[in-house]
């Protein structure tokens, strides 16, 4: 039963293990509290941003302003953050406002303004940045230490930035799609004309997914900023693309109505440490790039090679 | 500029690039210390002195251009030098891209392998900083070259940029009488160096009220130059000077282009401005930022590791060449493509490279 509900993250998992067998063969020290540590932290921003945009892709839209929404957080916070716990708390909250905020401009412009997810997206990509690059026009600022320990810290083997992506995803998301919100999400991604004549209200479920999304895209900015202790408006480009990466390689479909939350968190770790592991098998800087667009090209293939030999289309649909 | 003053840079210029110039130490009293700290308020660091040889790693951040090649080629022929070769036990150099969670994954991976100093040039002058902070808890030195980083863990080394920008400007004023259109051309928006650059230029420039700019963004690139520059042209300013932070092949192209006469240009060490300025004889000052930085930063590494006491900022020398010292095959070398990158030596450091070694060098 498990099993079969997680199929589609099957294949995203077992690239994880063959790769960390890899690397451990390479790198016997990332068994250790560090190395872990590391680890963990290295995949946590690609995996919140990877979340936000499979909350979009469900209703069968795409985000591109993912990354935007990421550097904008990240500026937010490391510009006005300060010292106090207070004020800590209280940017935290306004950071996860705006990201809510930039969520609900892109769901009114897709549901209201009918227009396709692609293109708002893309102008609010650069409206977004825009912002950012206001906040902060130079790369700086600061946020306490407590702040970044606390985030991206470890209680021996346990690293902190698992349990914040835990929190999140059970906690915070979770609830959310199990709710009858949820399953209008998964009914106007698979088909919005029969979620309509169903009683879902589509519009209004369209610009709750974009607001999820902008919420848990601020919150992959606050943890990047809490890992790199300063803002830089600039930051969040590579993960508008490599959350889309994460979410097909997750086994979610890009036309919408199917995905899970396991298998793009595990694709997003895999994407963030096979960089590493192309260091620590000493692969030239050149070829780094197109050894990881190979990497994935290859695991996408191999996990799809089943559908060649199947008999009929119909049970690659059905399946 | 006062003219003297001129000269004397000039002739600095000399003794830093003719490796047996007479004008040596005697003109040039400052330049003949190679690890000079960069104020007078820099603190110096010591580290206790470990024994060789060490591991020894290169963070680079972008590699797409002629510069960071020829930097990361310099920092290999470096290590192989027979002088310096006992004192390395492996070093190795990557590349992640100009993305800061890339270039966070690899340091760790640095810090994971357990080398005892990383080189580093910077995607960010403030996102690495909590990965540095990480290494050196974990006892690793670290050297941040070229974009430095802001974190005063790391030992810093780097040309004065404000201070190549006065240069320029001071040029400028000096052959423009100090008034006139200037064209100046910035490098990539955001970043230290052009920032640092252009505030100098601005400084210098805004004392003189004749001076009138316009800036374009060529962002360090012959091809963007080369456009942004006709554009400018296009638009029927006539330009009496042209303040370049790069691209500056391009830049003479673009003037070229339009027939116009080339007006004095301050500008980069690019290999095809000072091919041009030998055929064409334009005003030119040339000064490099310079490849051999990872060269000097690794011997500062060195240094520390062994116990040696050394800033917590080191200022490098400027290369700096005008029309008059062009010197073929020692500044500028007419069989090289355009954009290979000159300043390849400081000779006050015995760092002395030349194409050849660098070239035959894989990254």
């Amino acid at each position: 039963m498990i099993l079969r509900r997680y199929k589609s993250s099957l294949l995203a998992i077992l690239a994880l293990i063959l790769l960390l067998g890899y690397y451990w063969y390479k790198q016997p020290l990332i068994l250790s509290p560090f190395g872990f540590r590391l680890l963990a932290n290295q995949g946590t921003t690609l995996a919140l941003a990877a979340l936000a945009q499979l909350t979009v892709v469900l209703t069968g839209g795409v985000d591109l302003s993912v990354g935007a929404i990421v550097g904008l957080a990240n500026a937010i916070a490391a510009t006005y953050m300060g010292d106090s716990p207070f004020s800590v708390v209280t940017v935290v909250l306004l950071t996860l406002g705006a990201g809510a905020g930039a969520g609900l401009i892109n769901g009114v412009l897709v549901a209201y303004g009918r227009i396709q997810p692609i293109i708002v997206t893309l102008a609010t990509l650069y409206i977004y940045s825009g912002f950012a690059l206001l906040i902060r026009p130079q790369p700086g600022g600061s946020v306490p230490s407590y702040y970044a320990t606390t985030l991206t810290g470890s209680w021996g083997y346990l690293p902190y930035s698992l349990i914040v992506l835990l929190v999140v995803t059970l906690l915070f998301r979770l609830p959310i799609m199990r709710s009858r919100l949820g399953t209008a999400i998964y009914a106007v991604g698979d088909n919005p004309g029969g979620a309509h004549m169903s009683g879902i209200k589509v519009n209004r479920t369209l610009v709750s997914a974009y607001v999820i999304g902008g919420v848990l895209a601020a919150c992959a900015g606050l943890f990047l900023t809490a890992q790199t202790t300063s803002g830089d408006a600039t930051i969040g480009t590579a993960y508008t693309l490599n959350s889309v990466a994460a979410v097909v390689f997750g086994g979610a479909i890009l036309g919408g109505g199917r995905g899970l939350a396991l298998g793009p968190i595990i694709a997003a770790f895999f994407i963030s440490i096979i960089i590493s592991v192309l260091f620590a098998a000493g692969v030239s800087s050149f070829y780094q790039s197109v050894f990881q667009g190979g990497i994935l090209i290859f695991v996408l293939m191999f996990g799809n090679a089943w559908t060649l030999r199947v008999r009929n289309r119909l049970s690659v649909l059905r399946s | 500029m006062q003219r003297r003053e001129f000269i004397k840079v000039a002739a600095g210029g000399v003794a830093m690039t003719a490796v047996s110039s007479l004008l040596g130490g005697a003109a040039w009293a400052a330049a003949d210390k190679c690890i000079v700290p960069w104020s007078s308020d820099t603190p110096m660091v010591k580290r206790e002195a470990k024994k060789g040889p060490f591991k020894i790693a290169l963070s680079n951040s972008y590699i797409g251009n002629t510069w960071r090649t020829e930097m990361v080629q310099i920092a290999k022929s470096y290590t192989e030098r027979p002088e310096v070769k006992p004192l390395i036990a492996s070093f190795q150099a990557t590349s992640s891209g100009n993305e800061v969670s890339a270039q966070i994954a690899q340091m760790n991976q640095m810090i994971l392998s357990g080398v005892d100093a990383i080189i580093v040039n910077a995607a960010s002058p403030t996102g690495l900083n909590s990965v540095i902070d990480q290494a050196v808890d974990a006892g690793i030195l670290v050297v941040s070259f070229d974009n430095v980083v802001t974190t005063k863990k790391a030992i810093l080394v780097n040309q004065d940029q404000y201070e190549m920008g006065k240069k320029w400007a001071d040029f400028i004023v000096d052959k423009t009488g100090g008034k006139g259109n200037i064209l100046v051309v910035r490098g990539v928006a955001g970043t230290f160096v052009d920032q640092e650059r252009t505030r100098a230029a601005n400084d210098i420039f805004g004392k003189h009220p004749d001076i009138k700019t316009t800036e374009v963004y060529g962002n360090w690139d012959d091809g963007t130059a080369q456009k942004v520059v006709a554009n400018a042209l296009a638009a029927g300013t006539k330009f009496d000077g042209v303040w370049s932070q790069g691209g500056d092949t391009g830049v003479v192209r673009a003037f070229q282009q339009a027939g116009l006469k080339i007006p004095p240009i301050a500008g980069e060490a690019e290999n095809g401005f000072r091919k041009l300025d030998s055929e064409l004889k334009f005003p030119m000052l040339s000064i490099g930022q310079s490849p051999a930085l990872s060269a000097l930063s690794i011997m500062v590494a060195l240094d520390a590791l062994q116990g040696k006491e050394v800033p917590q900022a080191v200022s490098a020398p400027l290369p700096i060449v005008t029309t008059d010292t062009l010197k073929e095959g020692t500044n500028f070398f007419p069989k090289i493509g355009d954009s290979f990158f000159t300043a390849i030596s400081i000779p006050v450091c015995g760092l002395d490279f030349t194409a050849e070694q660098i070239l035959k060098q894989k990254v």
